[in-house]
């Protein structure tokens, strides 16, 4: 992968907007993607998310704002911008006529002449090979998105925008995408990941931004927004003992155990045994994407 | 080797078309049924009446019947112009390919244009080998009519290739600019099997019938097989008022379909 980007962002957009009508898709969305990370855009259904690639990628026209893709002005120099991205736009298409290598020969024409070269190296890499020269209309919904990902490598991309690439594989084909997105960051390229699947992007992304009704509510890396709740999970050899000597802090018993309102684990440790409480379990509790993802969304439906 | 693999000195965009178009197994056979096959029956068909009864059938070949194997070929071959422009103009947005191919940063112009050679490449292929049968056919079972020239087979041939040529540029600017290639069949069909005969039948019109392509490609025809490739009532005209109406229809065309696929979403 060659680059000559001096940005330190592969995407950068400033007062984004799109309107269909009256109707606002994107609303002045300002975006920054740091290169060579793993960046999850996550959004209920119609927040935009599809839109704002689709600006991003030329396919459709913004109405107001700027943007640039890899150092360069979109769309004004639309082609050095997307000789090095490689897409996934809603489901991948492909001509079912023809066999996965034919269709990757057909996008290789028109990118250049080195791509054609990359074809078995992609088709490798999204474990096609073997059928590579069948018809596409005999893949499954998993192979055609695997052959979809194909078509993005054949840009040797810098940066990569998957909308929603998870959709149709299996767990193990999942886990297998999730791998590859890690071993294409490892590699010094950059992934753009649109999903609702939250859980997956907090397996595969560093940094995420949550897209809402258009806006961009909330960006920033996995730990900062996931980030350590002031809660400790607890378990003791006397858990009646530990409730007293903890005294007001403990918030539920759960099932096997004490949650403890504590933002110093070791804290609570060091008490109980000082006291002769013997501890079987201590778990500094993290609050998962999904949570947070959902207690800003909700929020938003109380402001709205 | 690669199924792009360079046969031809094509440029890539180019031979990717021809990949899309003759991997279709659908449109290769209904190509080939309306221009090679068509030779085949039209020639096969006059053989053997001639055979079954030589004093009521003449010879199968012949100037005469190298006009009526011209009018088939043209009929069909405009069918086959215009399955073969609007599978080209239409194709990759049917099958959602045309987004995947904006996304590479070529420009949209140039994807419009591979189009054209590429489709021509494909049809007019499958129209040499047609025509190349019924231009044998009519020297060697001329028997005792007069055989055509070389001229005038010549000229037959290149009258042909315009007129396959020309039904394709229309419906590859008209698909390009619909977005359907069902849509677009069926209305130049219609147009040309239906409504340019009865335009050009009505004679009212007087040279108002000149804007009808029908009335300038039968002008451009070879004199020998005018006649045969006249479509209604003949329409008086100079060959450069020809030659510029049919120009005008399919740069109108292509403009419209270049300028929609340039603008539209992909």
């Amino acid at each position: 992968m060659n680059t000559t980007r001096t940005s330190p962002y592969v995407v950068e957009t400033e007062g984004l907007t799109k309107r269909f009508g009256v109707r606002v898709a994107v609303d002045h969305v300002d975006l920054r993607i740091p290169a060579g990370s793993a960046f999850g855009y996550l959004g209920p259904n119609g927040a935009g998310k599809t839109t704002l690639i689709r600006m991003l990628l030329g396919l459709t026209q913004a109405t107001s704002g700027s943007m640039r893709l890899l150092g360069h002005d979109m769309p004004r120099e639309r082609a050095a911008a997307l000789a090095r991205v490689g897409a996934i736009v809603e489901e991948p298409r492909s001509h079912l006529f023809l066999t996965g290598r034919e269709n990757l020969e057909i996008v290789a024409a028109a990118r250049e002449r080195a791509a054609h070269a990359r074809i078995d190296g992609a088709l490798a890499r999204v474990g096609l090979s073997d059928r590579a020269h069948d018809r596409v209309k005999t893949y499954s919904l998993g192979m055609r998105q695997r052959l979809g990902v194909a078509r993005a490598l054949l840009a040797d991309p810098e940066l990569l925008i998957l909308d929603e690439p998870m959709n149709g594989l299996d767990p193990a084909g999942m886990e297998d995408m999730r791998l590859m997105i890690r071993a294409l960051v490892a590699e010094g390229r950059t992934v753009v990941l649109s999903s609702h699947l939250l859980d997956e992007v907090e397996k595969t992304c560093d940094a995420i931004a949550i897209v809402d009704r258009g806006r961009v509510v909330v960006q920033g890396s996995i730990d900062e927004l996931t980030g350590k709740a002031e809660t400790v999970l607890v378990a003791t050899s006397d858990d009646v003992r530990a409730r007293a000597l903890l005294d007001g802090r403990v918030v539920e018993a759960v099932e096997d155990g004490l949650r403890v309102r504590a933002a110093d684990a070791a804290a609570v440790n060091r008490r109980l045994v000082e006291a002769g409480i013997d501890v079987h379990r201590l778990e500094p509790e993290r609050v998962s994407l999904e949570r947070r993802f959902l207690e800003i969304t909700s929020r938003l439906e109380v402001a709205a | 080797m690669t199924a792009l693999a360079p046969s031809l000195p094509l440029p890539r965009l180019v031979r990717a078309e021809v990949l899309k178009l003759r991997k279709r197994r659908g449109l290769v056979a209904i190509t080939a049924c309306l221009t090679v096959g068509a030779a085949m029956v039209t020639y096969g068909v006059l053989t053997i009446l001639h055979a079954a009864n030589p004093a009521h059938h003449g010879p199968a070949g012949g100037v005469t019947n190298l006009g009526h194997g011209l009018v088939v070929l043209s009929v069909l071959g405009a069918v086959a112009g215009t399955i073969v422009g609007a599978t080209t103009g239409a194709g990759d947005l049917a099958a959602g390919v045309f987004r995947e191919l904006v996304v590479t940063g070529r420009s949209r112009r140039a994807l419009f244009r591979a189009r054209v050679p590429g489709g021509l490449a494909f049809l007019l292929s499958f129209v040499a080998v047609g025509y190349t049968l019924a231009a044998v056919a009519s020297v060697v079972f001329a028997g005792s009519l007069p055989a055509p020239s070389t001229g005038l087979l010549a000229s037959a041939g290149a009258w042909l290739v315009l007129s396959c040529t020309f039904w394709f540029g229309l419906a590859l600017g008209v698909a390009s600019l619909v977005g359907s290639r069902s849509m677009t069949i069926a209305g130049m069909l219609a147009f040309r099997l239906g409504v340019s005969p009865i335009l050009l039948a009505i004679g009212a019109l007087g040279v108002g019938r000149e804007v009808v392509p029908g009335a300038a490609l039968t002008r451009l025809a070879p004199e020998a097989v005018r006649e045969f490739t006249r479509q209604g009532e003949p329409v008086p005209m100079a060959v450069s008022t020809a030659g510029f109406v049919l120009l005008a229809w399919a740069a109108a065309a292509l403009a419209l379909g270049a300028w929609r696929t340039v603008t539209r979403d992909a």
